[in-house]
């Protein structure tokens, strides 16, 4: 690479004649290239796996005296040998070290300094040790990460009880322990023998305490880092239902679903994911209900995870899904509680990742993805027209401009002659073909929608909207548009916005495209082709082993809440695609009332 | 070569042909200009000529005009935001392709709504100028047949409207006028062709002319006005001042391709009747009671037409059977016709009226053009095994032959806001009357 470019660098000085001799400016040395790649943190949490693949960027202390071996032979020339004679660990002996490093140490000083190396401490500033003397005798200290623990809970229920203890309480060896449990005050204390336990411990905010002579910590749960409330929520907004939506703490959005599914057999698993983040991903799923096939993937998949960082559920959901490359979301993502819940019952799977607010639920098809959560609160009657809305923007948001060059450019004896002699007026002084319109639009569009969301604050949807308007306006009296391709524009862009699903509403726009290339080549010919490509794309789709379009293709069993929503006392089944244990959601007679006499009641 | 490559070079080869067959027909709806009418007159120095009218795509509709003058422009052919543009050429095509070097943007006949032949031609025979038209892609089946005293091209610059700016709309909508009041039928392009070929029936055509507005005699007349119930009028003499000059009434009856007669606006409405496209119109029949006075009665068609056809003794026999609903909508005389007791005599009245029409209308078709243009041919047809014995009999040729039996139902059913008038009282008046 810097090859390369030294020679790029080269070529063009040859062209502009430049000085060649040039300040020396910072370049990041490549593994291999410089003398010193940084001693980094010693960390024991790195696993077992990148030690023996040998990566490079492993931080792992080992590694890099491992790697620093490795350049030095690099760096002689003509003794290629002496790599296999110097080669410092076996893969055993490496292991054996490392479980030996991994044991919590039975005097306080050492301790002290593994949990220090473990942090890097002195440089890292966010590790609190501290030291004191229980009973004025013997030695200990707590080490908690500053922000993420709650010092109040560690200052009354940790420190003072243990200040206040005398020495007589102490007991010696085995009976420590159980002393000094009943010392602290905090709701939940574990024993560990391990330092990467302790460290993982610690790095949730819950504070670890050694006294001298045991052989192991002594973690105590004080967690209490700041974070968002429950707040309403901002894609999903509906006028009649609930009004919160998920945080970004994993703790409350799993007691958010909790609190609504009342239920024993609600079963929440942990997995850790990403090994720089530790990100805790929760599966939720109701344990008398799902398919447990359905569970056994998610786990499996979640599992199998190797990667270094997991921001997001968004970063989830692409390492999760079925097809990487399709353009359709194939997991429902969802800010509301009350929806991820329904899903739940349903005998669905729910993938909650620490930090986002965003529930993931598995396997959904695609008539998921168009229900919105405000379709049970409202009344069937209403849903059902909201629902042919919701269908009819999808067509239009993905086909209409496509359409309309189709029409247009192919077809113009599909329009009204009145309209016909309209549009050709309209656009009799504009300079490009309709392609170009369309595309220039479209272009312009999309540029306010994605403005929009950096413009800051509540000038931000006004500069949108007044965007739009003033572009609109402007490009027709400019004659750079007909107005007729306006308004497409706009339904379009309203269209859009009208598909409850975010993801979804992505996949539509981009298929927008596909749509316009396809009318401006081939005409309806070429939009029937497109239309059957696509739908060809939608059935090969799999969420989590269930066809996306099921029900619909391949057929299922009826459902009473496909594209219509019948009256709630009809939908007496689970979903049939999902096999759930317990297909039966409710009885025949769902209102019971009315087939009692009200009188003998 | 692996899978995977072979795929993506499979799928850049289908990319890479699509732009070469794709766009090929690609045509912006500015790059061609519409004809709406095309009219076909007898040429002078080549053997058609042909008029083109197709709109412009000026704002505000063209020129304003001067109250109803004689606007537009006559170098330019420029009528009501529509350019009128003739040219003679061997063939109808032909003429699209010369008249083209001119009009600086390709004629397309895709929303052609009006095709006009001039009596003249009419009567030689269309169906070598017709033909072309079928065969023509562009060409759509909803397009009008109009047959026009005098030439075509006079009628077609005349095909303007005060009201809007909208030239297509007002050719669409002054056809919807048959259905208001039954003095022309609605002729579609597919139709007339169909017609041309089948041994069922006669095709027709809307009559059409163009009107000088001098028709109108002059305002000073001479004692009391005759009362002249369905009078009939030839295209171009209604008696009238003000609006367009063109005149939609009555139909050009054909014998095959060649056209033989016309049916005047009353025939036309026995005949539309007759085949069931009558839907509403007034109708004014002198009031027997009282000579002098009128009354004014709406009649639609109550269903379709019942038609039976049988051979009696080798000849065609064919019953007509009508339902006519009758509203009221004037009584000159405020005689209470309808009264119960009174429903049967009116209806009888009416129903005798219209028989008499249809039959008179039926028998002009027969003894003077014998040309089916009732398409009873389609119910004879049924007496016959195959349809190389319905060819073989040529029931075009006898046709005049048969004998039909009208027959008509009528129903009054409703008398509009007005029941049992009450007299007019006036110093005059003498006392009450009683019925």
């Amino acid at each position: 690479m810097s090859e390369q470019q030294g020679i790029l660098s080269k070529l063009i000085a040859l062209i502009t004649y430049k000085k060649k001799n040039r300040p020396k400016t910072f370049t990041l040395a490549e593994m291999g290239e410089g003398q010193d790649a940084g001693n980094p943190n010693t960390n024991d949490q790195s696993n077992n796996r990148k030690k023996n693949s040998g990566d490079s960027r492993s931080n792992n202390t080992e590694n890099i005296v491992q790697d620093s071996v490795k350049q030095q032979e690099k760096i002689v020339p003509g003794k290629p040998r002496r790599r296999a004679l110097k080669k410092p660990f076996s893969p055993s002996e490496l292991k054996s070290t490392r479980i030996e490093g991994d044991k919590v140490r039975s005097d306080i000083d050492s301790n002290i300094e593994v949990i220090k190396q473990v942090f890097g401490l002195p440089k890292n500033k966010d590790l609190i040790i501290r030291e004191f003397q229980v009973g004025r005798k013997r030695r200990a200290f707590i080490a908690y990460l500053d922000g993420m623990a709650d010092k109040n809970i560690i200052n009354m229920y940790i420190l003072s009880p243990l200040f206040k203890v005398q020495e007589s309480d102490l007991p010696e060896g085995k009976g420590l322990n159980s002393s000094l449990e009943s010392i602290i005050e905090t709701n939940d204390t574990k024993n560990q023998d391990s330092i990467k336990k302790v460290a993982t411990e610690i790095l949730k905010g819950n504070t670890a305490l050694y006294v001298h002579g045991l052989d192991y910590f002594l973690t105590c749960e004080t967690i209490g880092f700041e974070k968002r409330g429950v707040e309403a929520p901002k894609t999903e907004g509906i006028v009649k239902g609930p009004q919160e939506a998920f945080g970004e703490n994993l703790r409350t959005n799993v007691a958010l679903l909790r609190r609504i599914i009342r239920n024993s057999n609600l079963i929440t698993e942990f997995f850790e994911v990403g090994e720089k983040s530790s990100t805790t991903v929760a599966v939720l799923y109701l344990r008398d209900v799902v398919n447990p096939a359905i569970v056994k993937e998610v786990s499996r998949r979640l599992s199998n995870i190797a990667i270094d960082f997991l921001g997001n559920a968004g970063m989830l959901e692409e390492l999760i899904e079925d097809n990487p490359y399709s353009i359709i979301p194939t997991i429902l993502s969802t800010e509301r509680p009350d929806r991820t819940a329904s899903h739940i019952v349903e005998g669905r799977v729910a993938i909650v990742v620490d930090g986002a607010p965003f529930a993931m639920i598995v396997p959904v098809t695609m008539n998921a993805l168009m229900h919105s959560p405000e379709d049970s609160s409202l009344k069937w009657q209403y849903t059902v027209g909201l629902r042919a809305i919701r269908f009819f923007a999808f067509f239009a948001a993905s086909m209409l401009p496509g359409l309309y060059i189709a029409i247009t450019t192919f077809h113009r004896e599909m329009i009204p002659t009145d309209l016909l002699i309209a549009i050709a007026k309209a656009k009799e002084n504009v300079p490009f073909p309709t392609i170009i319109e369309i595309l220039l639009m479209e272009m312009g569009f999309e540029l306010i929608r994605e403005a929009g969301i950096r413009i800051p604050g509540i000038i931000g949807n006004t500069l949108g909207i007044i965007g739009a308007l003033i572009l609109g306006e402007a490009a027709v009296s400019a004659n750079i548009v007909s107005p007729v391709l306006i308004i497409i524009v706009a339904v379009t862009g309203l269209s859009n916005f009208a598909i409850p699903n975010y993801s979804l509403a992505f996949g539509v726009r981009l298929a927008r495209f596909y749509y316009i290339l396809a009318g401006a080549l081939l005409g309806f010919y070429g939009i029937v082709l497109a239309l059957g490509g696509y739908v060809l794309m939608l059935v090969n789709l799999k969420s989590f082993g269930i066809p996306f379009l099921a029900v619909i293709a391949p057929k299922g069993r009826k459902s009473k809440d496909v594209i219509l929503r019948w009256p709630l006392w009809m939908q007496e089944a689970r979903p049939d695609y999902l096999n759930p244990l317990d297909r039966r959601r409710q009885p025949e007679i769902a209102r019971r009332w009315a087939q009692e006499d009200p009188d003998k009641a | 070569m692996t899978k995977q490559s072979l795929s993506w070079l499979l799928a850049l080869a289908i990319i890479i042909c699509l732009p070469l067959s794709g766009c090929y027909d690609a045509k912006e709806i500015d790059e061609e200009v519409y004809a709406l009418v095309i009219g076909v007159d007898e040429g002078v120095q080549n053997k058609i000529r042909l008029t083109f009218q197709y709109a412009t795509y000026k704002e505000g509709g063209g020129k304003a005009q001067g109250g109803g003058g004689n606007g537009g422009d006559e170098e330019s052919g420029e009528v009501d935001g529509t350019i009128v543009a003739t040219i003679e050429a061997s063939s109808l095509l032909e003429g699209i392709n010369l008249i083209n070097a001119t009009v600086n943007r390709q004629i397309s006949l895709m929303h052609a709504k009006m095709l006009v032949f001039s009596e003249e031609y009419a009567r030689e025979g269309v169906a070598k100028y017709v033909e072309p038209l079928v065969r023509f892609r562009e060409v759509r089946e909803f397009m009008r047949i109009v047959v026009c005293k005098g030439k075509a091209e006079d009628f077609i610059k005349e095909n303007r409207s005060f009201i809007g700016s909208n030239p297509a709309k007002n050719i669409e909508l002054i056809f919807e006028q048959s259905k208001n009041t039954g003095y022309f039928p609605d002729v579609f392009f597919s139709d007339f062709y169909q017609d041309l070929l089948t041994p069922y029936g006669q095709p027709t055509a809307i009559y059409a002319g163009v009107n000088d507005l001098t028709q109108m005699a002059s305002d000073v007349g001479t004692g009391e006005p005759p009362l002249r119930t369905e009078e009939d009028y030839e295209p171009g003499s209604i008696p009238r001042k003000g609006g367009t000059k063109k005149e939609l009434s009555g139909t050009a009856v054909f014998d095959g391709d060649r056209m033989v007669g016309t049916l005047s606006q009353r025939e036309t409405r026995f005949f539309l009747m007759g085949i069931g496209e009558f839907k509403r119109g007034f109708f004014t029949l002198e009031d027997p009671n009282i000579p002098g006075y009128i009354y004014v009665l709406e009649i639609r068609l109550a269903g379709e037409p019942k038609l039976k056809a049988r051979f009696a003794n080798a000849i065609p026999v064919i019953d007509l059977e009508l339902s006519l609903d009758i509203n009221i909508i004037s009584i000159q005389s405020r005689k209470h016709y309808e009264k119960l007791a009174n429903i049967p005599k009116l209806e009888t009245e009416v129903k005798l009226h219209f028989e008499k029409g249809l039959r008179e209308t039926i028998e002009k078709t027969q003894t003077e053009w014998n040309a089916d243009i009732f398409h009873f041919g389609r119910k004879i047809a049924g007496n016959f095994g195959t349809i190389e014995e319905l060819e073989a009999y040529n029931w075009n040729r006898h046709y005049q032959e048969a004998k039909v039996n009208v027959k008509v139902n009528t129903h009054l059913r409703r008398s509009g806001f007005l029941f049992e008038a009450a007299p007019v009282h006036s110093s005059t008046t003498e006392g009450e009357q009683k019925e």
